[in-house]
């Protein structure tokens, strides 16, 4: 149990990475992005549109699915970590 | 233990956020369509939205010039849906019915002149202009049959004398070449019978006949229907199939972009049939993953290919976003309220609603008359409605708007032709 406390996994990753896809999708919705989606529709002006909005939709689907689980999935390790932490310290007492 | 400690947190965050997501985009109880009493606020503000496209020349060479780039037949269909949205919002709201069919006049006039100036190519794939029609003098029936549903729609919702013998030619037609065909079809294209044109040409002659209070045409759509069973069903779907040639042979097997606008149709012609190709329809093509509804455009037992009516279509999932908008259409048709919130659950999640300025309400921007006419007149008066007020689908093409806004609209049209074919 000691050895594996020393290795208990830390939250921060999974915040960060939530974080940096709200982020981006907060930038690709400021940079104009969301106004080339219809290439959901194959109606699109040009190839770099079409990209730009298969970013979006990709970027849309991250920070809307991903992002939470991932932020959410942080405070479940987060909760757990600290209570074995606790539990690690009234032991040693 | 501690080494499942982090895939077992984003399992178990997965498992709590993902069946929530659905709630940020389920519409409310109000949002639903229903089959008669005013436009949903939804509804209302795509209507503003469409019809100050249509009013803003601009705006609407835009879009136009957008969708022809790829698609003729999109500008055309999307005049049709608009059109029958129009119908429908002018029998809903009476105090509204005047700026409807002005508006549905314009476009009327509008498609009419376009297909008398440069023919009715002018509407269809450039595959129309290549190969020989079987059936001569060449026609589409693609054309034909829209422009005749769009007659009789305005007519149904009030008579406007100059479109009756237009309808009625249209209509003789229509009819003459269909009981020429095998299986009692005609052609969109050379050698290519579509269920979606030739089902929006039997709705279209059933309104023919309820308008002249006749049923001249009531023993071509029996024998249709007869035909179709026998002849243009999928046998491991007992689905309608979408596409075949002019002796029956089938060319594609059932799409969904054909069958949820076959179903609409048939309504008029066939109820219980319409209800068996529906429910058929649904079982093979609708799914629901966490409460996002959407429709595929082929069923399991039939892959077809990958063209401009599927449109892009969802890895793994199948997701077909024009047999989804127009299943949304069928779903509003058949009443069926669990799939039409799955597939606008879907709609605002995925379609990007871009909600303008203007809030909810007619379908008059607030403080701008967007169509002044003299009613059932037909002769519009351009004003300046603003554009930015209304709602807008970003993922949507123009016709996938129009489709969007009939689906939220529709159902007094088809009571009406029920009502007046009882009397």
């Amino acid at each position: 149990m000691t050895g594996d406390r020393a290795k208990l996994p830390r939250a921060r990753g999974l915040l960060c990475l939530g974080l940096a896809l709200l982020l981006l999708y907060g930038l690709a919705t400021l940079l104009g992005l969301r106004a080339e989606v219809a290439v959901l529709t194959g109606t699109y002006a040009s190839a770099g549109a079409a990209a730009a909005g298969a970013i979006y939709v990709v970027l849309h689907l991250a920070a809307t699915a991903l992002a939470p689980v991932l932020i959410l999935a942080a405070g479940i390790v987060a909760l757990v970590t600290w209570r074995l932490r606790r539990a690690g310290r009234r032991d040693a007492c | 233990m501690i080494r499942l400690l982090k895939p077992g947190a984003l399992l178990l965050a997965a498992a709590i956020w993902l069946p929530l997501l659905q709630l940020l985009y389920r519409p409310a109880e109000s949002e639903l369509p229903r089959s008669s009493g005013p436009p949903s606020p939804t509804a209302a503000a795509l209507a503003r939205r469409q019809l100050a496209l249509w009013n803003d020349e601009g705006l609407r060479a835009a879009e136009l010039a957008r969708m022809r780039r790829h698609n003729a037949e999109w500008d055309f269909m999307g005049r049709t849906y608009l059109g029958l949205a129009l119908a429908n919002l002018a029998l809903r709201d009476p105090a509204r019915r005047a700026e409807a069919l002005a508006a549905l006049d314009r476009i009327l006039d509008e498609t009419l002149r376009l297909e008398r100036e440069h023919g009715f190519t002018h509407f269809t794939l450039p595959y129309a202009r290549r190969g020989a029609f079987v059936m001569q003098p060449p026609r589409s029936l693609f054309v034909d049959g829209e422009l005749a549903l769009l007659l009789g729609a305005r007519r149904l919702v009030a008579e406007r004398p100059e479109y009756r013998a237009p309808l009625a030619e249209r209509a003789r037609l229509i009819a003459e070449r269909m009981r020429r065909g095998p299986v009692l079809s005609a052609e969109s294209y050379p050698d290519e019978c579509w269920t979606f044109c030739n089902t929006v040409a039997l709705a279209a002659l059933r309104i023919a006949d309820v308008l002249e209070g006749r049923s001249e045409h009531a023993g071509l759509l029996r024998d249709w229907v007869a035909t179709a069973r026998r002849r243009l069903l999928h046998r491991e779907s007992g689905l309608l199939i979408s596409s075949y040639a002019v002796d029956g042979r089938p060319k594609d097997g059932p799409e969904g972009s054909s069958l949820w606008m076959a179903a609409h149709m048939l309504e008029l012609v066939d109820r219980p049939f319409a209800e068996d190709q529906y429910r058929r329809g649904r079982g093979a093509l609708y799914r629901s993953v966490l409460g996002f509804g959407y429709a595929r455009e082929w069923p399991a037992s039939w892959q077809g290919p990958r063209d401009i009516d599927s449109g892009p279509v969802v890895p793994l999932l199948e997701a077909s976003p024009s047999s989804s908008g127009l299943a949304l259409m069928a779903a509003a048709s058949f009443e069926d309220r669990a799939t039409l919130r799955g597939l606008l659950t879907t709609l605002d999640y995925a379609a990007f609603p871009a909600r303008r300025p203007g809030g909810p309400g007619g379908f008059t921007p607030p403080g701008g008359a967007a169509v002044k006419a003299a009613p059932d007149s037909g002769a519009a008066v351009k004003a300046a409605p603003d554009p930015s007020h209304g709602l807008s689908y970003l993922g949507a093409n123009g016709v996938g708007e129009a489709v969007i806004l009939y689906a939220l609209t529709l159902g007094p049209l088809w009571r009406e032709v029920t009502r007046r074919a009882a009397r």
